[in-house]
């Protein structure tokens, strides 16, 4: 030791390491991964009941199943191709009761690789259950979990959120197949820009209502139609929006991508397509002492993309007509959104608050716990005006 | 220029024999004849010169020597007659030749040396000269007859380039010198020589440019280099690692290197270049880490693409130090960092794997580490096949028996492909072996302890000197202007002065 004054304290530091072993280590083979999760009103599955019948007790109110998709590592193995095609790549797992915690951990005794949520993409909730609970109870967990990402996304289904998480094309991931339908937002007006944990966070902490995308299942199909509201002073899901309902609001808030308005010839009846390339919407308040109201400038320019009138050659619509046309079809759907949400549910559901916020600061002081009656109250005067710009390479 | 060849060298020999030749031919025929009892390839002809009586005798090696300059050059002459110019010669003595007067006016040797001791003159005869003894001389003239055994000049194989120069240096260090005096002509690029080595002496020369290098940088190498105490010298990585800063250090502390280009270019920013005889390998010093990933191509090449060369290589060294613990404390201790699609697949390969992710990349990164070491024993031409089965077979194999997965076969390949990327072997070597302790952090600890292996990795590059330069710079002991070398290669006419850290006398490079 004399000698090597410094090899007392390395063999020291070397036995510290050694002993603390690989503390927190744990083999991406020894866990389950899962992916995305459904929360549905609390109902046993089966094998829950006949285990309970066995005696696993279980003393909470069955207030809320959580379906977990978790990815099966087999299936995606460099296995055997055949094998491969016909097996599921994820496994589906339900648990009931009223922590969504012990939830979870009730699947270490069910399984013997613990989940982990570090890759969870999707949370689904399902409408009934949103009706019934406020959203940060029920979500109050995936915020506090420090494995789960505030980045993963939010939507609600009008039916089981379960059946959201099955398909039948084999090989795919359902909750895969859901985040990768949130990108289509260049190709229709039907898909909102998508909720992730944090910003919803952002929504339940300002008290604003906002909308959620609804998805519906049915055979293993699922479509994204619609929007759930959500009551900011609640917190629960109040009612929804139908798809004309949505695309008006889309319009309101010009947040469109991409998308079409479909509108019928006045003579022939007949269909008639504009696709939009580009979509803008200027709302300002306006407040006359107590009273507000807002003024929407809403322009679009796009693309004559199909018209079926070929057999009325001589008596065509002049564009300044199809225009009209195609303006008369997206009032239409502005009238309906703006009657949903003052009239049916008297909610601010297209972030009109915003707008006062920011151009009020003073008044938005007085009317802001209140803001959803208040807002029912104000009017809403807009200007549509569509410019087509092109209409391809058909020879007129 | 007279040359003495053993007399007055720093670190000359104080216990050697003080006994003298003594002028008395019979006596001094005695001497070397015993000293030469066990060199049974020492040769001793006796001859009268001048056609005289004057006996005289030649003392070599027969293998060490040049035959044929004896032959003509000593021999002849002095056999020949001159006797009576002699006789006319200031020097004139009854009895005996002045040495002096055979050396100026007889023998056409270039390279001679006056001497009496019989060690000296010994020493000298046994490394190639022709030792010269005269009747009545106390003086024995030695006489430089070296034929040193060499090879022709080659590309160096260990530092290839594509552009550059493909001359290489040799064994014999004044072949080796002379290379370096052909880079081009200056007078101011001085040529040191020592002596090293106690029992065996090696020839060693220090190089450098008068009006560039710092003198103090060359004074401490002096210093160093008559510091040596050792038996012998036998490589140039003897001498390296007896003057090193630090000798626990993983990393290189002087740059060794096949290249003349090379030795110039670093003469030239004021560095000093140590050549040993007997290796063709040189030795630059001071040394920075960033010199370690540079390659001559780099200013040979524009400089785009030498920028964007050394920042790949700069990436393939921290790839080869990294990547094995890295994919180890993703699949240990972060599943959720690894992007979900390729956690996915990762899932699926290492399904049934069954060792430790730290295993698993032990057993794969040691056998590579045998292939290469196999590969560089092997003959020639049997090395590629070799690591045709090593790699391809035994990974493809290693795979289907399901002990390693498909994704640590990549892994395994990419840092092995990246270590070859770097220009030094050396500097290859030093991050090979950090790449271990590496991966062991990354277990114990995850990617925490892989960043804290590194932060002691940087702290120690910090703190470790080459000769009073900070191996980190100009990263640390931060020096802006030269960045200009660094990462990127500025375009020539932007480098305009020489590296600031090395203090040189002279700091302008361009006009």
């Amino acid at each position: 030791m004399g000698l090597y004054p410094n090899l007392k304290r390395v063999v020291v530091i070397l036995w510290l390491l050694l002993l603390t072993g690989c503390w927190s280590s744990n083999e991406i083979e020894d866990l389950s991964v899962y992916v995305g999760i459904a929360l549905d009103k609390g109902r046993e599955t089966a094998e829950e009941q006949q285990l309970r019948e066995q005696g696993a007790t279980d003393e909470s109110m069955d207030r809320v199943t959580a379906t977990l998709q978790i990815i099966s590592s087999k299936s995606s193995s460099s296995g055997d191709q055949s094998a491969k095609a016909n097996q599921k790549p994820f496994m589906n797992t339900a648990g009931t009761g009223d922590s969504v915690f012990e939830i979870f951990r009730e699947f270490a005794s069910r399984r013997d690789l613990p989940v982990i949520g570090h890759h969870m993409k999707i949370v689904v909730i399902s409408g009934g259950l949103a009706r019934a609970n406020r959203l940060d109870d029920l979500l109050d967990f995936f915020y506090r979990d420090n494995d789960i990402r505030p980045s993963c996304y939010v939507v609600v289904s009008r039916g089981e959120a379960r059946k959201t998480l099955e398909t039948k094309v084999p090989g795919s991931i359902p909750a895969f197949r859901l985040v990768g339908m949130m990108d289509n937002r260049n190709r229709t007006l039907e898909v909102i820009p998508a909720v992730s944990l944090s910003k919803l966070q952002g929504y339940l902490q300002s008290g604003t209502s906002f909308i959620l995308q609804n998805v519906l299942s049915a055979q293993g199909e699922i479509k994204f139609s619609g929007a759930a509201v959500i009551k900011g002073k609640t917190k629960k899901l109040i009612g929804y929006l139908n798809e004309g309902e949505l695309k008006g609001i889309v319009w309101l808030k010009g947040s469109g991508k991409g998308g079409l308005v479909k509108a019928y010839d006045r003579d022939s009846g007949r269909a008639m397509a504009y696709e939009i390339k580009s979509m803008k919407s200027t709302i300002k308040s306006r407040a006359d002492g107590e009273k507000l109201s807002f003024d929407v400038n809403i322009e679009s320019e796009g693309r004559l993309i199909e018209l079926w009138n070929h057999a009325n050659l001589f008596n065509r619509p002049s564009t300044k007509q199809l225009e009209a046309i195609f303006e008369q079809k997206v009032r239409l759907l502005i009238d309906q959104a703006i009657k949903k949400m003052q009239q049916q549910y008297r909610v601010d559901a297209a972030d009109f608050g915003s707008h006062v916020r920011i151009e009020h600061p003073r008044l938005w002081q007085s009317v802001k716990k209140d803001w959803d009656s208040v807002f029912s109250q104000s009017p809403i005067h807009y200007k549509v005006q569509l410019k087509i710009t092109e209409f391809g390479s058909l020879i007129n | 220029m007279t040359r003495g060849y053993s007399g007055g060298a720093a670190g000359s020999d104080q216990l050697a024999k003080s006994e003298h030749f003594t002028g008395d031919m019979e006596l001094d025929l005695r001497i070397v004849g015993q000293c030469c009892e066990r060199h049974s390839d020492a040769r001793i002809r006796e001859l009268y010169i001048g056609h005289t009586d004057i006996r005289a005798a030649i003392v070599f090696i027969e293998s060490l020597s040049d035959n044929s300059e004896i032959q003509n050059n000593i021999i002849r002459p002095l056999m020949s007659d001159f006797a009576e110019r002699y006789e006319g010669d200031a020097s004139y003595a009854e009895g005996t030749v002045s040495g002096s007067f055979l050396i100026n006016k007889v023998l056409s040797v270039s390279e001679w040396a006056a001497q009496s001791r019989v060690q000296e003159v010994m020493s000298a005869v046994l490394s190639g000269s022709t030792a010269l003894l005269i009747a009545g001389s106390k003086e024995v003239l030695v006489l430089g007859t070296v034929q040193g055994k060499a090879r022709s000049l080659e590309e160096p194989v260990s530092e290839a380039v594509v552009r550059g120069a493909r001359i290489g240096f040799t064994e014999l260090l004044s072949d080796n010198i002379a290379i370096l005096r052909q880079q081009g002509i200056c007078d101011e690029l001085s040529v040191e020589r020592f002596l090293v080595g106690k029992r065996v002496k090696k020839e060693l020369v220090i190089a450098y440019m008068e009006e560039i290098a710092n003198p103090q940088l060359v004074e401490e190498i002096k210093r160093r280099i008559a510091g040596i105490d050792i038996d012998m010298v036998q490589e140039s990585g003897y001498v390296e690692q007896l003057i090193e800063d630090n000798y626990l250090s993983p990393f290189p502390q002087l740059q060794s290197t096949e290249r003349p280009d090379r030795v110039m270019a670093a003469l030239m920013e004021g560095r000093v270049g140590i050549l040993l005889d007997g290796t063709p390998f040189a030795l630059i010093a001071p040394v920075t880490f960033s010199m370690l990933l540079q390659s001559p191509e780099d200013y040979a090449e524009r400089w785009i693409s030498g920028t964007l060369f050394r920042l790949l290589r700069l990436l393939a060294a921290i790839n080869s130090l990294l990547i094995p613990a890295l994919y180890i404390s993703f699949i240990s201790f972060h599943p959720g960092l690894i992007p979900t699609k390729l956690a996915m697949s990762i899932l699926g390969t290492r399904e049934g794997v069954p060792f430790s992710s730290l295993v698993e990349a032990l057993i794969m990164e040691v056998s590579i580490e045998i292939l290469r070491e196999a590969g560089l024993r092997l003959p020639k031409p049997i090395g590629p096949a070799m690591g045709i089965v090593g790699g391809l077979v035994i990974g493809e194999a290693a795979v289907q028996a399901g002990i390693v997965s498909p994704i640590l076969v990549i892994v395994v390949a990419v840092t092995a492909i990246s270590s070859f990327a770097i220009p030094q072997y050396n500097a290859g070597i030093t991050l090979r072996m950090l790449r271990f302790i590496a991966m062991f952090c990354a277990a114990v600890l995850g990617l925490y302890g892989v960043v804290l292996f590194f932060l002691l990795l940087c702290s120690h590059m910090v703190k470790l000197k080459s000769f009073g330069v900070p191996y980190a710079s100009p990263a640390s002991s931060i020096r802006i202007s030269d960045w200009k070398d660094f990462f990127i290669r500025a375009p020539i006419p932007f480098m305009k002065s020489r590296p600031k850290l090395l203090h040189t006398k002279n700091t302008k490079r361009k006009g």
